[in-house]
């Protein structure tokens, strides 16, 4: 074997399957996460927005409080949780998955 | 439903917010780009596909800066080239790499083990700009245009790195000096 073939042979041993399903989920994953986290980014600017406006109105939300307070506490608590669990389930998902996700790789 | 399509349309429709067009381009690129990775990096899959990974994440990020849509795949190894050279700076490169690349080669019928070890070593000793021309122009049969665009080197650049790449492998394998 001419050393130009051993150079082709050996190079040609170390070519990759076309398809590799482990490799393209795995990117297809962290594409997902990052668009996912990329829309989280996006709505920050409308709840510095919002917070401003509340700010803004706070002198008459305060004079409307005292009617107010037994309608938006309840749902104030209920948003609170909502927006916690789904905090809690994001990071998680992405731990659970970090832990238990076994990629195949070819040899 | 994407399969057919080139991969200019698959950059337009993954531009458009299509996830299912980006991930065609990946499989359709992922074997070049990891081939490329595995061979300029000189270690075994887990790193390459670590690099080549983020690189097809990278390339969705920054898809928009992408000229010539029909040039995807020298493109995604250009991008992967850079993530490697950060790699190569921010890391080890000691035994744990060396091990790596023992473990995940196999020797070819009829090529002595030794001239596998040879192979490795003399691409390790490649200085960096030559090893990836190697690794594009012989290990992945692209044209010297297309790794020059890949690689951001001029023309005559990458032809010189491949022919004296190839000069110092086929030594290492045996060869004459002039070879």
């Amino acid at each position: 074997m001419t050393p130009e073939q051993k150079l082709a042979a050996l190079f040609a041993a170390e070519a990759p399957p076309r398809r590799y399903y482990g490799f393209e989920v795995v990117v297809a994953e962290r594409i997902a996460r990052r668009r996912a986290w990329l829309t989280v980014a996006a709505l920050l600017p409308w709840l510095v927005v919002s917070g401003i406006v509340l700010w803004a109105l706070h002198g008459l939300l305060l004079r409307l409080a005292g009617e107010l307070v037994p309608v938006i506490q309840p749902l104030a608590l209920v948003f609170a949780a909502t927006a916690a669990a789904a905090g809690v389930g994001l990071w998680l998902t992405g731990a659970l998955q970090r832990r238990v996700t076994v990629v195949a790789r070819p040899k | 439903m994407t399969g057919d399509l080139t991969d200019a349309e698959l950059v337009r429709r993954a531009l458009a917010g299509s996830d299912a067009a980006f991930s065609r381009l990946v499989e359709r690129h992922q074997a070049a780009v990891r081939a490329f990775l595995r061979r300029f990096l000189g270690s075994g899959w887990a790193e390459a596909d670590d690099v080549a990974q983020d690189a097809f994440v990278a390339g969705w990020t920054s898809l928009r800066s992408l000229r010539d849509p029909d040039g995807v795949r020298p493109w995604l190894c250009g991008i992967a080239w850079r993530k490697a050279q950060d790699r190569i700076r921010g890391s080890r490169r000691g035994a744990a790499r060396d091990a790596g690349w023992l473990e995940a080669i196999e020797t070819p019928a009829g090529v002595p083990a030794e001239d596998r070890l040879a192979l490795r070593s003399a691409m390790a000793e490649l200085p960096t700009d030559v090893r990836a021309c190697v690794a594009l122009c012989l290990g992945d049969g692209w044209s010297h245009g297309e790794a020059s665009q890949a690689l951001g080197l001029p023309l005559g650049t990458v032809k010189s790195h491949v022919a004296r790449g190839r000069a110092r492998l086929l030594k290492a394998l045996g060869g004459s000096d002039d070879a």
